[in-house]
């Protein structure tokens, strides 16, 4: 019996120390020398290219599945698969299978974003540079503009080509706020303390409400401050600490006095809509849009800003190093990203989705039609969104100030 | 070595293969060893980091408490009912008590978040009574410290779980040394302690195993209906497993064997005091 | 036992069954709602919008048909793996009970998701990933424990002694397992079965890992959208995926049989 644990032991052992010995791919020397965007369309005839990105938003995956899908094949003859996978997991799975050395894997084109490009460009786990090879990227995209260059303030170096934009905008119902929606952090403070229990906001590291509190510091302190301060944790607390200081004033005029939060944003949309708190919030500038169609928010919601700004980002499209069909990969980004493609996103059926184009590449027609998307009921015009944004928080500060939230104002 | 252990060769085969390559990859990267993000060498200091960690103790206590308090009410709860499932032959019922085990954990989270929030269902039956005036007023039953809503939901799954597997071994007990006992005039009482809990302690105690080790290391339903200010083990292990800085992945795999290694002792444990109970030494 | 009438314990059992029965019923209500805001009782508008949304989705109908062929295929091969082991472990003298449990437990007390990271990584290399048989095969892991826990007790209910007799009286050994440990051992195997189903039918983590997503099952389509919220649409695949763990569990008890309730002695 000991002999054969042993043996045991040592067939495991094994099996995970040794590496896959793989021999570079024809496939691999394929995708080298592309050089040109028609090129990579002739060799992505006939293949099929997998597509992996968030799934639980039903309009984004129908959009893939009923206008890409099919623009794709009859195009190009290419098939495409949507799967759905969280970016924490795409990035884990890229992760493993570089640690398994494994020289090809099933991801070809991932949506991505902010500290997770940050993760994936440290690990090399994409391919690139591919904004060159990507015609909509000259077509149609700002290719000097911040959000071409910096993502979450990482350089981005040609690696991901941008998909849609984002903007954290708050929501409220005009019956509640009769003396106007509060434009900066103190006038936040001020309608709690008049309405104390009515507000709240989704605990870090939840993502939004992770840029809820960023968005609150920076209001506060000043982007740049925290921009130009180093990450170090301690530092970092220096400067944030005005920041956190009134978000532990909010507390007590909070929901539950600020002794829990809701968890997700599904919950403080329900909140929200049942009429428990007077504000909720969201990254998608037509959320409250799309919520008053489909009569989860009343009509007379509308969305706010602070006129220092609130925290725009933008999300990308990226390459994995081990996808098998990069040619395809390829056209598979360049339709995402194309006009026709964008402008259906931005039709209703399809949420209501900004294009991340540059306005000034665009044709007249175009522009009009984008610019009608925002005379949307309970949504900003795009000239009021673009005013006030500040950029995001660099990506390594981001659980630091997630941390710091927790030791200081959930603990206090 | 002969023929007949070939039977549990297939059995051993599968799960030490899996236990180990897990075991072994674990061990390596949280001592030190990920060369894909260019740490190579080894030390104990992730652990030390991990333990000595405030938040550490306060979400391991934290676990524990929601662990012990679902799994020995569904263990008391779980053996009445299967109780009376034996009195009671009806198909559908059965039926319908096996239902919330096939259910995610997730589901059963959502399911009850919309009945007892305060936005809820029974809060509305409530508001329609009468009783409450405003939602405000209906207790707080998720994110609050007592874990209400985690709890409830873990009982949901967990009773019918315990109901089910007791009743599958009291069905094939001989029920006769009940009978026997009734006829000597033994009390009800004393025919359950000296008769039926010691055969079918041991099936409690793994029960309690299981539940404990799954509600231990439980991360779903502690994150959609828990209190942030109350985490539990598992997610702080997430926590440090998805952060975008790779190099916290040693810190979570450390936490992740100490949590392996508290259910093994755990396990331990119960193993042991089973087996100095009545019933513990005999084989059926 | 406790002093119970029979009427007494039917309607507690009624009770108990409503209990669990009425989340249930909420969340087809919520499948086919609309709009159902605070503080209403029922949906204000009934609609087939969730219903449509799931039939259109083009991996929802493989998804269903993956996950059934796994988790059929899971019980079969946990079966197939645990019956002679649990009759292994319920005869032989070498090892104390105890060792034995802990050894069958191991999967469900080592924390998922840290084997099944791990597992990923061997897989990998020994190119089992984003296979059927890889998934069964991390299935069977994590199901084997309830399949064997259940089987080991069953196999000491039967004990030696039908066998050795049957073995005194010339019976070939596969007669004595048709006609035999078979018959004895069916409500056992039924419920190890049913129970197999459920657990590979709802796993998660191990599908998605070692799936990588080129194989879809239920559960995958399902997270997502419940964890962001979507109601309606979380309930409408949750309906879906109650009533295909019902069905497989009535297969199975058809196929394998043998289940009494309640006491008839």
């Amino acid at each position: 019996m000991k002999k054969w644990l042993i043996g045991l032991l040592a067939t495991g052992m094994l099996l995970s120390l040794t590496g896959c010995k793989t021999n570079e791919t024809k496939e691999e020397q394929k995708a080298e020398s592309i050089t040109t965007f028609s090129q990579a369309v002739t060799e992505a005839k006939g293949e099929t290219v997998t597509f992996y990105g968030f799934g639980g938003d039903e309009k984004a995956n129908a959009w893939v599945d009923e206008v890409v899908t099919p623009a794709m094949k009859e195009k190009y003859d290419i098939t495409v698969k949507r799967i759905p996978m969280d970016i924490d997991q795409i990035l884990n799975k890229l992760t493993t299978e570089k640690e398994a050395g494994a020289k090809e894997g099933d991801i070809d084109v991932m949506w991505i974003n902010g500290e997770n490009f940050y993760t994936a460009k440290q690990a090399k786990l994409l391919y690139g540079p591919i904004t060159d090879k990507v015609e909509s990227f000259e077509k149609w995209m700002d290719v000097d503009g911040h959000n071409s260059t910096y993502d979450f303030g990482v350089k981005i170096d040609g690696y991901e080509v941008p998909y849609g934009s984002a903007q954290l905008v708050f929501a409220g119902d005009s019956e509640n706020f009769k003396e106007g929606f509060p434009k900066s952090t103190k006038e936040l403070l001020d309608y709690a303390k008049a309405n104390p229990g009515k507000l709240t906001y989704t605990a870090p590291p939840e993502f939004t409400g992770s840029a809820f509190v960023r968005n609150v510091i920076c209001d506060i302190v000043g982007y740049d401050k925290v921009e130009n301060a180093s990450s170090d944790k301690d530092a970092l607390y220096k400067v944030i600490k005005p920041g956190l200081d009134y978000l532990n004033q909010l507390k007590p005029y909070l929901w539950q006095e600020g002794k829990t939060y809701p968890t997700t944003t599904a919950e403080l949309d329900q909140m929200f809509a049942a009429g428990q708190v007077n504000m909720s919030y969201s990254y998608s500038q037509m959320h409250v849009a799309e919520k008053r169609k489909e009569n989860e928010f009343k009509p007379t919601t509308e969305s706010f800003l602070f006129d220092k700004g609130t925290i725009a980002n933008q999300s990308y499209l990226a390459i994995a190093e081990t996808s098998k069909v990069k040619p395809a990969a390829l056209v598979l980004i360049n339709e995402m990203t194309s006009e026709s493609a964008q402008l259906k996103k931005a039709e209703a059926e399809y949420g209501y989705s900004i294009p991340p184009f540059d306005s000034n590449k665009l044709s007249k027609e175009t522009n009009q039609k984008l610019s009608d998307l925002y005379k949307n009921q309970g949504v900003l015009s795009l000239e009021e969104m673009q005013e006030k944004q500040i950029p995001e928080v660099q990506a390594e500060k981001i659980p630091l100030i997630e941390t710091l939230w927790k030791e200081h104002v959930l603990h206090e | 070595m002969n023929r007949k252990t070939l039977f549990a060769l297939p059995f051993i085969l599968l799960n030490s293969v899996i236990i180990f390559a897990a075991l072994f990859k674990g061990l390596q990267i949280s001592l030190g060893y990920y060369p894909i993000v260019g740490l190579k060498d080894f030390s104990l200091n992730n652990y030390q980091q991990v333990l000595v960690e405030p938040f550490f103790q306060k979400s391991l206590l934290y676990s524990c408490y929601l662990a012990l308090t679902a799994t020995f009410l569904s263990l008391i709860g779980g053996v009445a009912l299967a109780f009376l499932l034996m009195k009671v032959p009806s198909c559908w019922l059965h039926k319908i008590i096996n239902l919330p085990i096939s259910l995610p954990h997730i589901i059963v989270a959502l399911m009850i978040m919309q009945l007892i929030s305060q936005s809820g269902i029974v809060s509305r039956i409530f508001f329609q009574v009468g009783w409450i005036n405003g939602m405000d007023q209906f207790p707080l039953l998720i994110h609050d410290s007592r874990g209400f809503g985690i709890l409830a939901v873990f009982l949901y799954k967990e009773i019918p779980f315990v109901a089910v597997t007791t009743l599958a071994i009291l069905q094939q007990l001989q029920l006769g040394y009940i009978e026997v006992a009734k006829h000597l005039g033994a009390s009800t009482i004393k025919i359950f302690f000296s008769i039926i809990l010691p055969m079918i302690q041991k099936t409690l105690f793994t029960l309690f195993i299981i539940l404990f080790c799954f509600t231990f290391a439980s991360f779903e339903v502690p994150y959609l209906l828990g209190n942030p200010r109350n985490q539990t083990i598992a997610i702080t292990t997430y926590e440090l497993f998805t952060q975008a800085d790779l190099t916290t992945r040693p810190l979570a795999f450390a936490l992740n064997l100490v949590i392996s290694g508290i259910c093994l002792t755990v396990s331990f444990l119960s193993l042991a005091i089973s087996r100095f109970l009545p019933g513990g030494r005999k084989i059926w | 036992m406790v002093k119970l009438s029979s009427k007494t314990s039917y309607y507690l059992l009624l009770l108990t069954a409503f209990v669990l029965l009425l989340p249930m019923l909420f969340l087809v209500l919520w499948s086919f709602s609309d709009r159902w805001m605070y503080p209403s009782l029922f949906p204000e508008k009934v609609a087939l919008k969730s219903l449509n949304q799931m039939r259109l989705d083009p991996s929802f109908f493989p998804a269903v048909l993956n996950s059934f062929f796994i988790a059929i295929a899971t019980t079969f091969i946990s079966l197939l793996i645990a019956m002679p082991a649990a009759k292994y472990f319920s005869l032989q003298k070498l090892l104390a009970p105890r060792w034995i449990e802990v050894m069958i437990y191991l999967p469900l007390i080592l924390p998922a998701i840290a084997i099944v990271t791990s597992t990923q990584t061997l897989f990998l290399q020994v190119h089992l990933t984003g296979t059927f048989f890889g998934i069964i095969l991390i299935h069977t892991y994590f199901c084997l424990p309830y399949a064997m826990q259940i089987l080991l007790e069953s196999y000491r209910q039967l004990g030696e002694g039908y066998q050795l007799t049957a073995e005194s009286l010339g019976a070939k050994p596969w007669t004595i397992f048709w006609s035999i440990t078979w018959p004895l051992m069916r409500p056992g195997l039924t419920t190890a079965a049913s129970l197999v189903f459920i657990v590979s039918f709802s796993q998660y983590l191990p599908t998605f890992f070692i799936g990588g997503g080129k194989i879809i099952t239920l559960p995958l389509l399902l997270l997502p959208y419940a964890n962001n919220g979507r109601f309606g649409l979380a309930s409408m695949y949750s309906v879906v995926f109650l009533l295909c763990t019902m069905l497989g569990v009535f297969i199975l008890k058809k196929a394998i049989g043998g289940v009494t309730y309640g006491t008839e002695r």
